[in-house]
């Protein structure tokens, strides 16, 4: 059996969603920042997988670059918000999500 | 390359699993834990696509941060994975129906793709030509995100020296405040003592 494009855009799509319902149900910030790292690493999967399987992108090699930079984009986003979950818990001296209401300084 | 269909499938379904498994444990800091699997289980499965490269780095990385956090700031990591904050929001209902209509979306989508995923043929100058693996603008790209993320995160995440010092003269305002108005209180609970014996 061969494994095409189509498998790992399934896979991308349900990581996507696995990762959306963590994002959006989740009550503890750093958990939350879990599952948006589940959410980000769809978009890696389905680049890497497309250039490995279509066309032009797989004789390039080229979704090696783009799935790096991908990556690093995620990493880059969750390394902020990590950092603005360490300032909500030291104003707030809490993670709750349920008690942030209002962003404020 | 030709991807080996058993290892993908396998890979597939830890990731899947370890996905689940952070969106489902109520508690935070198993929840984080899934989180580190499914980024582990994704390296892998990257790896059995052939994606060696960019396999390491998906696996080393979030690894690196993760020991750096256990290493430098292990109690501060330890308070934020607070127990009394597990389960779901209280709008939890409104967050399932958004990822349930984002996945009908995004079945509709697979199902109207009909396998035509990525251009095919010789294309033109573009971006891709840019981003191409062995061109240096990938990697300085690559550099500029990865120095770019920590220093925000430093810069919005660390308490600086001011701040420390804004903050102690604000505690030490709220406790002379609440003296204030301590005695202020008792002065008038003798007063109306006082009041009330003559």
């Amino acid at each position: 059996m061969t494994i095409g494009s189509g498998h790992y855009a399934v896979l991308a799509g349900l990581l996507f969603c696995i990762g959306l319902a963590g994002v959006t149900t989740r009550r503890n910030a750093p958990a939350q920042l879990a599952a948006l790292g589940v959410m980000f690493l769809a978009p890696v999967i389905a680049v890497v997988g497309f250039s490995q399987t279509e066309g032009v992108l797989k004789a390039a090699n080229t979704g090696v670059a783009i799935g790096l930079i991908v990556f690093l984009s995620l990493f880059a986003q969750l390394a902020v918000g990590g950092g603005v979950v360490a300032l909500l818990a030291r104003r707030r001296h809490s993670v709750d999500l349920d008690s942030v209401e209002r962003l404020e300084a | 390359m030709t991807v080996n269909a058993v290892a993908f499938y396998v890979a597939a379904v830890l990731v899947v699993v370890s996905a689940l498994a952070c969106v489902a444990m109520p508690e935070p800091r198993h929840a984080v834990a899934a989180g580190l699997a499914t980024v582990l289980a994704v390296a892998i499965l990257l790896a059995v696509t052939g994606a060696y490269l960019v396999a390491v780095v998906v696996a080393v990385l979030p690894a690196a941060a993760a020991l750096w956090i256990w290493m430098r700031a292990r109690q501060a990591a330890t308070a934020l994975l607070d127990p009394a904050t597990a389960g779901r929001g209280k709008t939890w209902q409104a967050g399932a129906a958004v990822a349930t209509v984002a996945a009908v979306l995004l079945t509709w989508a697979v199902v109207q793709g009909g396998g035509g995923w990525a251009p095919q043929g010789q294309g033109g100058d573009s971006l891709i030509s840019v981003l191409h693996w062995r061109e240096p603008v990938a990697g300085l790209l690559a550099l500029a995100l990865i120095l770019g993320g920590t220093l925000g995160a430093w810069l919005i995440g660390h308490e600086s020296a001011d701040e420390k010092a804004y903050d102690a003269a604000r505690d030490e305002r709220r406790r002379k405040q609440e003296k204030i108005e301590r005695r202020r209180t008792d002065r008038e609970v003798a007063r109306a003592g006082r009041g009330g014996r003559a």
